[in-house]
């Protein structure tokens, strides 16, 4: 999307306007030529049906048009799009502006048009040629009358004479009565006689309806016009029959009136029939301007409707542009570039809004930029941090994760990344092992210090860890300061575990080669110095030379005992791995010390569900040699006492491990050496070598497990508690897989 | 798409709505029966025609309007290869008119001049409908070789009503009263 206007609109705006115009054009010609045809019907006369229809064809299309328009803006109202209300107001205005003046001045057209024609007519005028027809029919009906009167008694008079004799005697009666025309005719209308002063030769003849009238026996009379528009009274009578041979006959007068009433009559007739005919067309005539003057009417309000749709929809159309231009820029697209109506205020408006979305657009592609070298770099910090070996977190101030990397994963064997955002404690209540980190990072940054470092031992699923942690707290500039704390981490299990095995391995050696070299020669010296002096002493001095030589050899031994036992502790025994029941060990080492001491009963509370442990089960064997061992020789052998030993599986929150608790109720451990007491040399017995525990501490931490001691609450004696990493099912066939490999 | 076929619609609609009552009051005027015949050098016909006036113009006869009926007669010659040749148009014009005076009604030959006055409406009607021995054509312009068709009709001439009432009857159909062409033969 282009942002411009499409092509296709613009030219079907202007197809629609030319088409407008063109019918504007049309309609305002074809209501000239209406107008011209009703003064003078014999120039457009002829088109007048054409021009109508096509006027009315015309206002149809301007209705069609100005519905649409009206049924789209409804519709843009409905939707609330933008212009809508401003095409509206505009139509409105429009439209009352221009509707109002045309009504008004129809209105006073058409009482103009009404008063102005009736003004032709007089009341009174009217009145008067009414009042004169009526006089003058009165007086042609007295007229009437008497010529009917005179034509029955001539009818009377004549009814003895025969026909044969009838024109002899015809013309007297015609003087008689002053007619013009009299004739006798048959019932049928044939002629018997007629007199005349005129030269017709043919009389006039009654026509049929007058002979049906007389046929019924009623006479009639009648105003009749010659052929010289002079008016006559026409009297047909029945000739009353003489005797029954006698033919029905009729007789007809024609007299016509006198001159002057002849003329007055016309004039009376012409003049009211002129002003009747005037007065119906004067409605014709009001009927005839008032429609055209309606067509006017509708043509203008319906013109400038949908003017003022077409004006309003084009004055509507940059707002509507913006509108959708500000749209589109809300919806990310800075490119929109909309079209420049004008060189007017709206002009400079779409001007202003295209140069904004230009820089808009450059701006946007700068921060772009700017993102994608910022995406870059954190990338690239992503990727360094991915491939450190040491965990980093990072904890806003209000103890959220905000970020970690792949390492902390590792380390800590659970998915931080999918924790991001969440509060520490809540990943510290889902995740028990945890709680020693996050306990000191949260002490840290409460405490606002800004640089720490702090070693930190862990127990969870992969056994006990030793972190070295290091943080700070860096502030970042944003919106708002933001202050973060970034923690990093390195696991040291491993390389204190080796260091310190290095230092008690070389200590070891050293000793043993120290001291075992000389022990040899010292053992050899006693020796030979008892079997060389012994037998040349004296009996008194015999017995201090063999308790003295005895005594070197006895401890030249223990020496010898030591430096191997150091030895040992300093070799760094091949260890297999592989999965064994940790119970079955538990139970085959006290098989051995169950018959040592009768005073003592081993309780055994072994759990059944018990995972395997991964290691070497010679020497866990080992461990719980000397645990029991040590358990053994501290509790009293002069009273019956129970030494506990529980198994445990501890599956809880992240926890994963199982736990061996060796309880004794012997005499304890002294507080100031229980925290020491596995390591090398610190012994509460008299004669142990201190390696004892140290061995079995190397031994549990070589399969990543953790052990301490602890006095037992209670009572007296002691609890050695051992917690191993416990294999799972995945690790089991991991393991399984691993040996398989081996094998081959 | 559907506006266009609205428009459509309603155009139909109005021009089935025009021609029908144009169609309907055309039948004002019926041509019921015509014969003709050559009689001294003429070809005369007779003929009935059947008037019936709308109210309007009945009410335009009363108020004094002189109504002028033509009745046309188009006499055309047959060929063969191209369209018909026109031999003549005859046209006889009657005019009625009210008398208010006498109340009778004024059948006008405008040809002859002669005058019918008449009592009532209808008989002025059948006077006007009722042809005579009207001559059309001279005998020499037929050719006894050829065939000929006639065609008659008669309709009310709205160009010879009052100024004011032709536009109103120009568009009325209540005003237009023509008859359908009658057609005749003659070989």
């Amino acid at each position: 999307m282009n942002g411009q206007l499409d092509k296709p609109e613009l030219g079907d705006r202007k197809v629609i306007l030319l088409l407008g115009i063109l019918l504007f054009v049309f309609m305002l010609a074809s209501l000239v030529m209406m107008s011209d045809a009703l003064q003078n019907p014999d120039r457009f006369g002829d088109y007048m049906s054409g021009l109508l229809l096509f006027n009315a064809l015309g206002l149809l299309s301007l209705v069609i048009l100005i519905a649409a328009n009206l049924k789209n803006l409804v519709n843009q109202l409905k939707h609330k799009l933008p212009g809508a209300r401003m095409t509206f107001k505009t139509v409105s205005m429009f439209a009352i502006l221009s509707t109002i003046p045309v009504l008004i001045l129809y209105y006073f057209s058409l009482n103009f048009l009404y008063s102005g024609i009736d003004s032709w007519f007089n009341p009174n005028v009217e009145q008067a040629l009414s009042d004169s027809l009526e006089l003058s029919k009165i007086s042609l009906n007295g007229r009437m009358r008497e010529v009917l009167q005179q034509t029955e008694q001539v009818a009377t008079e004549i009814s003895s004479i025969s026909d044969d004799m009838m024109p002899v005697y015809i013309d007297e009666f015609r003087d008689r009565i002053g007619a013009n025309e009299l004739t006798v005719l048959s019932r049928q209308g044939n002629f018997i006689a007629s007199s005349s002063n005129a030269n017709d030769l043919v009389p006039n003849r009654p026509n049929e309806t007058i002979l049906f009238q007389l046929q019924q026996g009623a006479n009639f009379v009648g105003l009749t016009s010659t052929a010289t528009s002079e008016f006559s009274i026409q009297s047909v009578v029945n000739i009353p029959v003489f005797s029954i041979n006698t033919e029905p006959r009729l007789l007809q007068a024609l007299v016509t009136i006198t001159e002057r009433i002849n003329t007055l009559a016309t004039n009376v007739q012409f003049a009211y029939g002129e002003y009747q005919e005037l007065s119906y067309l004067r409605e014709q005539l009001k009927l005839g301007f008032v429609s055209i003057l309606t067509l006017v009417l509708l043509f203008s309000i319906f013109s400038a409707l949908w003017a003022s749709f077409y004006s309003a929809t084009r004055l509507a159309a940059p707002i509507r542009n913006l509108a959708d231009g500000t749209k589109s820029i809300a919806e990310g697209d800075y490119s929109k570039q909309l079209p420049v109506p004008s060189n007017d205020e709206l002009g400079f408006l779409v001007s202003s809004f295209n140069e904004m979305t230009k820089k808009i657009s450059n701006a946007r592609d700068n921060a772009k930029n700017s993102q994608v070298e910022a995406e870059t770099q954190k990338a690239f910090l992503e990727a360094v941090l991915a491939r450190l070996s040491s965990g980093v977190l990072v904890v806003d101030n209000s103890g959220n994760l905000r970020t970690s990397n792949l390492s902390c994963n590792q380390i800590l064997g659970i998915d931080l990344a999918n924790m991001t955002g969440q509060q520490l404690n809540k990943i510290q209540d889902d995740f028990k092992h945890l709680e020693p980190l996050f306990n000191a990072i949260e002490y840290n940054y409460k405490n606002n210090l800004n640089e720490w470092r702090e070693q930190i031992t862990l127990f969870g699923t992969s056994g006990r860890q030793i972190l070295m942690c290091s943080g700070t707290t860096l502030s970042l500039i944003g919106i708002e300061t933001t202050r973060v704390h970034v923690i990093v981490f390195d696991e040291i299990t491993a390389l204190i575990q080796g260091q310190k095995d290095a230092a008690w391995s070389e200590m070891a050696r050293r000793l043993a080669h120290e001291i075992k070299n000389p022990l040899t020669p010292i053992q050899l010296a006693a020796e030979r110095l008892r079997l060389k002096y012994i037998k040349t002493m004296e009996p008194s001095q015999f017995e201090d030379m063999d308790k003295l030589t005895n005594t070197i050899i006895q401890q030249v031994e223990t020496m010898k005992d030591m430096v191997n036992t150091f030895s040992e502790y300093a070799q760094t025994p091949k260890t297999s791995q592989k999965l064994f029941e940790l119970n079955q060990i538990i139970e085959e080492v006290v098989d051995l010390y169950n018959t040592l001491d009768s005073n003592i009963t081993v309780k055994l509370d072994l759990a059944h569900n018990l995972p395997q442990i991964k290691g070497d089960p010679a020497r866990t064997r080992r461990v719980f040699n000397n645990l029991l061992n040590n358990a053994f020789e501290a509790m009293p052998h002069d009273m019956h006492t129970v030494l506990e030993i529980r198994t445990e599986y501890i599956a809880d929150r992240g926890l994963d491990f199982v736990e061996i608790r060796i309880k004794d109720y012997g005499s304890g451990v002294s507080k100031e050496i229980i925290d020491n007491i596995f390591e090398p040399y610190v012994s509460t017995k008299p004669k142990g070598s201190g390696l004892g525990l140290a061995i079995v501490k190397k031994i549990i931490e070589e399969h990543g497990g953790i052990v301490w001691l602890e006095n037992n609450l209670n009572s007296t004696g002691a609890c050695a508690i051992i917690r191993l990493p416990a294999v799972m099912q995945t690790d089991n066939e991991n393991v399984n897989t691993t040996s398989n490999r081996e094998l081959i | 798409m559907r506006l266009i076929n609205k428009n459509f619609c309603l155009l139909s609609l109005f021009l089935y709505l025009f021609l029908s009552t144009a169609l309907v009051y055309a039948e004002g005027i019926t041509i019921e029966h015509v014969s003709g015949r050559f009689k001294d050098s003429f070809y005369l016909i007779e003929a009935n025609i059947k008037y019936e006036l709308s109210d309007n113009v009945l009410e335009a006869l009363s108020h004094g309007i002189t109504l002028r009926f033509d009745m046309i007669v188009e006499i055309e010659r047959e060929r063969k290869w191209i369209w018909d040749k026109k031999i003549t148009t005859a046209i006889l014009s009657y005019q009625l008119q009210h008398l208010p005076l006498s109340n009778n009604y004024l059948v006008t030959n405008m040809i002859t001049g002669e005058r019918k006055q008449l009592q009532e409406l209808n008989e002025a009607m059948q006077t006007l409908g009722t042809i005579n021995d009207f001559p059309v054509v001279s005998e020499t312009e037929f050719d006894p070789n050829r065939v000929y068709n006639f065609f008659m009709m008669s309709e009310l001439r709205i160009r010879t009503l009052p100024l004011p009432l032709q536009p109103l009857a120009l568009i009325s159909p209540k005003w237009k009263l023509t008859s359908q062409w009658y057609e005749w033969t003659i070989r």
